[in-house]
């Protein structure tokens, strides 16, 4: 295979990752580091440290240590300019004298001063940069089982065996491809058996995840797990995993030792090492020393013969002075002579993997047995078995050198002089430490650094290990992408039954909340967004229109009781609404403010119809279903809002045209104004309710879903004669204006009762109990609150919704909806303004893009105040 | 030279049997007030005893964004009044707190909340915070990587702007007002939980900690999330629910967005550190718990929505995601006073998700009342008695979706 | 008068659909072939609309072809032509309902819905109500003969949204839509 490495051809082995090939090739810088700029080689080989990230395929930060090559993969350095070999900002490391720990917080106090400097310190922050903007696919998944292994090495397979042989239906979750934990590479861990592997593959209640990263166990036992490549149509995919147990056997990672020089190129974990030698075939030096305990040492250095590496000694941490090198190791100082080498391999302390126990709120405690924080207390379902629960993992007692180059956190170049100092500066408990130094907060998350920064702040502080503690493990460990956490992102669209009919006709489209609905209709190329309002309002006010308000809120009440349920939630009666009558209906909640309104149609007996508003109903529903708990009354809801598609026809001609399509009495002495009936329309069964928002003759006419398209068109023919024209949102918005319909949420807030809406009239104060009546009784009676008015412009200009109403040079209000009326011919509106105010005729100005124009308050609708064109 | 120095940045201390003063809660708030007491009234027999290590609460767990943008004529001059005591306070202290004063974007998706932002827009111009509305294309210039393509899901209509408003390191404010504190003489502990308080005829006489039994002049509830279990110890009972509010931050990289980004329709909230991480927050969880234990749904909407502004972030990983827990009020405004039931009861509560912000104008004011038994002006519309009244603040348009 | 169309009229048009006529209804025939869409189905997953299905919103329990959505609230869904039972709110243009078919239709649904649809916790002929591709929907298991099936109701106004979305979720295994043609091929 072949790759690009700096726009070079590299090439790799079948197998391999890309730090593998470049290793491989002779590359030994990888990065460089984040304050000092300070080269960095492998370290870990498995994902965990920070050294070796970069930009592949125009993705930041990748860890190529772990990512397998694919032909063709373009891989660049990140953070190092002009190169990785010759970095400019390594020269900062001259200067660290002058930014000691915590530098920038005792700097560039001066407002002046650090308003120069922030941006160059921004500038030179920051890792890695997105180059590319190809957008990939996600995907999400969701799994159900009874126990899930997170781990497939020995202890692992071993436990999901024993799960299978319980019964359970078993999800194994391992972060390679080929199952065998680290056996795979480090003999002294023990051997797999092939047949262990082999029975867990093949048994029929065993699902495997491979490739699979498990980066938090939530609440519920909810795993989060990332897996790489599942199939060639995605590139990553969330596994969302819901689990009766968890085992977690997720094994013990490999820890740097603290020397001066620790983080030179060159200086590797035994594990690293083993990793590259038998899993990449990548030999990763020639002269090797070995640092770590005498029995560490020992064991690696029976691991390491028969190898192409010579191990030209072994030394014990306390032994060494510094790593030598500039750029990659070519020696080590030690007490009492220096050693050439090229490999310095460190057996660092082994830290058991127990993110997952800690984050679903098991305690950890320090064992100086083991060298190792380990479960002391486990939520029940949680169990951690092997090197993870310290199986194999002896404590050897650690050395901390404080040198300001011996480097505990390479993530952010926290030396452990710096952590010294910070305790010293009372930055004295873990958490306190670990905010002020932003040791652990690297892309490593503490992996690398946690162990030993614990162990310096015990030391500076006097205190035990197990006093000092660990800092809190939060997912996801390790990181996941924005796009796998996003997956397929579909929003859903929610589309009337209508929806293709207004495309057809032009229509220019709104959103409002997930559902689709015509702002306008564009019927020209070249028509202008006000033209065509203006031109749908004239043909509604003086001739006829037609619009879909099929997202209003449908509620389907049937029972002898329906009439007592909404007596008790809404403010007016419906008890005693006569079949065929319809009513205005306003909600409010206990504190008497308004929730949301609509009408209430009494079909029958027992049948109500209730409309709600578009973004509330399925809150209404809910609500009607609360207050029917426990009252046994005989009452059905049923949400029916998709079921109808709703068309008002409105204006002078509607009559005309409605009455070529049907048989029904149209004429006001039969169906007057606020009845209902339920009718054929077009030959499609229908109930149509004669009420009036936008203030003409018409009829909201709820038709069937499946036959909506039929019946709009109908209509449209039928309308032919008479210039019928549909209108969207925006006509509908001025002309209910012009009527001074309240719009609930756009004229009312979180705050407004009906009082101060002017809606007195829909609450029957003298009902026995409703919602709101204990807040409301009083409330009417508060004239101290703002209320809601009309206005209308004397000045020129339209003022934006939302813009302030002004009194005396003071803010006194605010406009909730503004138009220019074509009856009026000025700028009309609605606004809430304080009481003084609030009376026929008082002056007011208005805020017209920042300057004040003078407006007239009224309480009157500003068209047909007497309601007669409704009743026409 | 203060660079080099190391000395101690609070010194530590033995519970005294009394003080005039003691401050339940060690975060921006208590240390704040403490701050203003000793350095405005002279007050310096101050405990400030805070339950885990200083700033563990919402002090340490907030988006750190700073803003006076809000909606009303009593929030409008408060807020305000806190950033320009921001502006200033690196000096005061002596002590950076890395104020990045970039610039504060509310983006407005939907015809309704674009009013919403105008009426913000119009109520800040009035009362003399800079803020304006801006439309679509120059949040494209001010923010060249987002996403104002019209064929969004959500596309941006308009947004309101604030130059003002920016971006702080949380922690730093804390370190900063703990040092001053301190070398004032006033007292800081943490690792030290209230237990109980003893009210006799009206007055609080003792603080029960988990250390010892203090007697004490004057107690100050400056807690978030735990505001009701403090103020029931002394009798008072708060009309306050709790919430959890969750944000997450990615790895670094290099900077790309020099201005927050909050989106009331998304319900999401951005920002990039000096460090290069991408920092994002959300709104509220939906139910009442005090459990900050992250969850996954609310990591992947998060996710979710910083991709719909800007799509090209889908490879950059999330590092970490955390939690806290917010004291939310029935109108999304605080509550500042002395308490009705307990005269010396001060109650400093009720910050739901923006509390940060106004760190330094509550100090100052809480200080003034607690000096002079009269609260400033600024504060008495957040007095509790609004409950009781019914003069709620309707700031739930312009503190909902947390910053 | 006109044909009762689905939500997915225009989809299906644009699939290339073969347009009959069942029960007042205008639905697809078949898309690419009755036989091959037979295969699909029966091999991996195919998708079909059912939306001219009757659905009865109930508080007692119908005789047959009843679901239980919760205490004291059943569906009952059913071909046309069929009486309402006395007591029922007709709910049948509430609904896109579609059919979920297919050896693979579990897996494909499952990348779209967190709810367990296992054998031993969705046996057949039990439904759940859950969220799919972020829509309130009951997923109703009723087998076609062996072959592994599912109903999913959702509103109506959702239906092109997760008709896309399972389109899209089943890709991995090659999901296309089947018509009414195929559908009785597979019932025999």
């Amino acid at each position: 295979m072949k790759f690009y490495f700096r726009e070079k051809i590299v090439e790799a082995k079948q197998g391999d990752t890309i730090a593998a090939a470049l290793y491989r090739n002779g590359q030994r810088i990888f990065s460089r580091s984040f304050k000092y700029h300070r080269p960095r080689g492998l370290l870990c080989v498995s994902g965990k440290c920070p050294n070796c990230l970069m930009n592949v395929d125009g993705v930041p930060n990748v860890r190529v240590c772990i990512t397998p090559v694919c032909d063709g993969m373009k891989v660049s350095p990140q953070n190092a300019f002009p190169s990785l070999e010759l970095d400019f900002l390594s020269i900062t490391q001259r200067l660290d004298w002058l930014m000691p720990v915590g530098w920038y917080y005792k700097t560039f106090t001066h407002r002046m001063m650090w308003h120069v400097a922030e941006p160059t310190i921004r500038k030179v922050a920051g890792l890695g940069k997105v180059l590319s903007s190809e957008n990939r696919e996600y995907e999400h998944i969701w799994m159900h089982a009874d126990t899930t292994v997170v781990g497939g090495g020995w202890a692992g397979l071993q436990a999901a065996l024993d799960a299978c042989g319980k019964g359970d239906q078993v999800v194994l979750v391992d972060d390679q491809s080929v199952l065998g934990g680290q056996a795979r590479y480090r003999k002294s861990a023990g051997e797999v058996p092939a047949d262990l592997i082999r029975r867990v593959e093949s048994h029929p209640n065993v699902h495997i995840l491979r490739d699979s990263s498990c980066f938090g166990l939530y609440e519920d036992y909810l795993l989060g797990i990332l897996q790489r490549n599942p199939h060639p149509g995605a590139l990553e995919r969330l596994v969302h995993l819901r689990t009766g147990k968890v085992v977690v056997a997720t094994g013990a990672y490999e820890t740097p030792l603290l020397f001066p020089n620790n983080d030179l190129p060159g200086v590797m974990l035994s594990t690293g090492v083993l990793r590259l030698l038998h899993l990449y075939g990548v030999s990763p030096g020639k002269r090797a020393v070995i640092v770590g305990s005498s029995r560490a040492a020992e064991e690696l250095s029976v691991e390491l013969s028969g190898t192409t590496i010579e191990v030209v000694a072994a030394l014990v941490p306390e032994q060494v002075v510094s790593a030598i090198g500039h750029g990659c190791v070519r020696g080590i100082r030690t007490l009492s002579s220096v050693i050439a080498c090229d490999l310095i391999v460190v057996c660092g302390p082994r830290v058991p993997d127990v993110g997952l126990s800690a984050q679903a709120g098991g305690n950890l405690a320090w064992s100086e047995v083991h060298g190792a924080f380990l479960p002391s207390s486990l939520p029940p379902q949680v169990s951690v078995v092997g090197e993870a629960n310290g199986e194999g993992v002896t404590g050897v007692g650690a050395h901390l050198p404080l040198s300001k180059r011996a480097f505990v956190c390479f993530c952010s170049d926290v030396s452990s002089q710096d952590l010294c100092d910070a305790t010293a500066e009372g930055f004295d408990h873990i958490e306190t430490l670990k905010r002020y130094t932003t040791a652990t907060m690297g892309p490593c998350q503490g992996r690398m650094c946690q162990l030993s920064a614990i162990g310096v702040c015990a030391h500076e502080t006097g205190r035990s290990t197990a006093e000092t503690g660990v800092t809190t493990s939060r997912p996801p460990n390790p990181g996941v992408t924005l796009g796998a956490l996003a997956g397929p992102r579909h929003h859903p669209i929610r589309r009337t039954p209508m929806h293709y009919s207004h495309e057809k006709l032009g229509a220019v489209w709104m959103d409002m909340s997930d559902w689709r609905r015509p702002r306008f209709y564009k019927t020209l190329p070249t028509s202008e967004e006000k033209e065509c309002v203006l031109a749908e309002y004239h043909a509604v006010r003086e001739g006829v229109g037609i619009i879909d308000v099929s997202t209003l809120g449908k509620l389907d009440l049937r029972g002898a009781d329906c009439g007592k349920l909404l007596d008790k939630v809404y403010t007016h009666r419906f008890s005693d609404l006569r079949s065929g009558r319809v009513r205005y209906a306003l909600m409010c909640d206990e504190g008497g403010i308004i929730l949301d309104d609509g009408t209430i149609a009494r079909l029958n007996d027992d049948r109500y119809f209730v409309t709600t508003t578009t973004g509330n109903l399925e809150f209404v529903h809910q609500w009607l279903e609360w207050y029917l708990v426990g009252t046994a009354w005989d009452v059905h809801i049923a949400n029916v809002t998709a079921g109808y598609a709703a068309i008002n026809v409105a204006g002078p001609n509607s009559r005309a045209v409605l009455g070529k399509l049907t048989d029904c009495d149209l004429a006001s002495s039969a169906f007057p104004y606020m009845t209902c009936r339920e009718a054929e329309v077009a030959r499609i069964r229908v109930i149509m309710l004669r009420i009036g928002f936008v203030g003409e003759t018409g009829w909201e006419i709820h038709c069937p879903a499946e036959s909506a398209e039929s019946l709009w068109n109908g209509l449209l023919q039928a309308g032919a004669d008479y210039k019928i024209r549909p209108f969207g949102v925006e006509a509908q918005r001025l002309l209910r204006l012009e009527k001074r319909h309240v719009i609930v949420s756009v004229d009312t807030d979180a705050l407004t009762n009906p009082y101060e809406a002017d809606m007195s009239w829909a609450v029957k104060i003298d009902k026995p109990d409703f919602v709101g009546k204990a807040y409301l009784a009083n409330a009417g009676a508060d004239t101290s609150r703002e209320r809601l008015i009309g206005f209308v412009l004397t000045g020129s200009g339209l003022p934006a919704d939302g813009a302030a109403v002004v009194v005396d040079g003071k803010l006194a209000g605010r406009v909730t909806s503004s138009r220019y009326s074509p009856s009026q011919e000025k700028a009309v509106g609605l606004a809430w303004i304080k009481p003084a105010q609030a009376k026929e005729g008082a002056c007011i100005d208005v805020r017209v893009d920042g300057k004040l124009v003078p407006a007239k308050v009224t309480m009157q609708p500003f068209y047909d105040p007497q309601g007669t064109r409704l009743r026409l | 030279m203060q660079l080099f120095s190391k000395d101690r940045m609070w010194r530590h201390h033995d519970l005294k049997p009394s003080y005039d003063v003691v401050i339940v809660g060690g975060g921006v708030h208590g240390l704040a007030t403490a701050y203003y007491l000793a350095k405005q009234h002279n007050i310096r027999k101050v405990a400030v005893l805070e339950k885990s290590y200083l700033g563990a609460g919402a002090s340490g767990r907030n988006t750190a964004i700073l803003r006076s943008n809000y909606r009303t004529p009593e929030g409008i001059p408060f807020y305000d009044a806190s950033l320009k005591l921001y502006e200033q306070i690196s000096e005061e202290l002596g002590w950076n707190v890395l104020f990045s004063q970039c610039g504060h974007l509310t983006l407005g998706h939907s015809d309704s909340s674009v009013a919403g932002l105008r009426v913000r827009s119009e109520n800040n111009q009035l009362l003399g915070v800079n803020s304006r509305m801006i439309g679509f294309e120059e949040v494209g210039k001010l923010v060249p990587t987002i996403n104002i393509s019209r064929e969004a899901r959500y596309p941006i209509l308009a947004a309101l702007y604030h130059p003002p408003g920016g971006i702080i390191r949380h922690d730093a404010v804390v370190w900063g007002y703990a040092r001053a504190c301190d070398r004032m003489g006033v007292e800081i502990h943490p690792f030290t939980e209230v237990t109980g308080i003893d009210v006799e005829n009206s007055k609080v006489r003792h603080v029960v900690t988990c250390k010892r039994r203090i007697a004490t002049g004057a107690v100050l509830n400056a807690t978030a999330g735990w505001a009701t279990t403090i103020s029931r110890m002394a009798g008072v009972p708060l009309p306050i629910v709790t919430h959890p509010l969750q944000a997450c931050v990615t790895e670094p990289l290099k900077p790309f967005l020099n201005v927050v980004i909050v989106s009331a329709t998304l319900h999401v909230y951005l920002s990039q550190t000096d460090k290069g991480e991408l920092v994002v927050g959300a709104e509220i969880d939906p139910y009442q718990s005090y459990s900050m234990r992250s969850t996954l749904p609310t990591l992947e909407q998060m996710a979710t929505y910083t991709l719909e502004l800007f799509p090209w972030l889908h490879g950059v990983r999330v590092l970490r995601q955390w939690a806290g827990i917010c004291d939310m009020t029935p109108d999304f405004a605080p509550i500042m006073g002395a308490a009705s039931e307990v005269s010396n009861f001060y109650m400093d509560v009720g910050w739901g998700t923006y509390g940060f912000k106004a760190g330094p104008i509550s100090g100052k004011c809480m200080a003034e009342l607690i000096a002079t038994h009269t609260p400033p002006s600024l504060i008495e519309p957040f007095s509790a008695t609004r409950f009781e009244t019914g003069r709620l603040i309707g700031e739930k348009a312009a503190a909902a979706v947390s910053h | 008068m006109s044909m009762k169309r689905s939500s997915l009229f225009y989809c299906h048009q644009q699939s290339g659909a073969g347009f009959t006529e069942h029960q007042g209804w205008e639905i697809p025939a078949f898309f690419l072939s009755p036989e091959k869409e037979v295969a699909q189905v029966r091999d991996t997953v195919g998708l079909s609309d059912q939306s001219y299905l009757l659905k009865f919103d109930l508080k007692e329990r119908p005789m047959q072809g009843r679901w239980l959505l919760g205490a004291n609230h059943y569906l009952l869904m059913g071909e046309p032509p069929m009486d309402a039972p006395l007591g029922a709110i007709d709910v049948s243009s509430v609904y896109t309902s579609l059919r979920l078919a297919g050896p693979r239709s579990r897996e494909s649904l499952a990348r779209l819905t967190s709810v367990n649809l296992s054998d031993s916790a969705l046996p057949n002929l039990q439904c759940v109500q859950t969220s799919v591709a972020h829509a309130h929907a009951i997923v109703m298991r009723e087998d076609i003969g062996s072959t592994l099936a599912f109903h999913l109701l959702i509103s109506r106004e959702f239906g092109e949204s997760v008709w896309e979305s399972v389109i899209h979720a089943g890709r991995e295994f090659n999901l296309c839509p089947f018509g009414l043609t195929a559908l009785r091929l597979l019932h025999n």
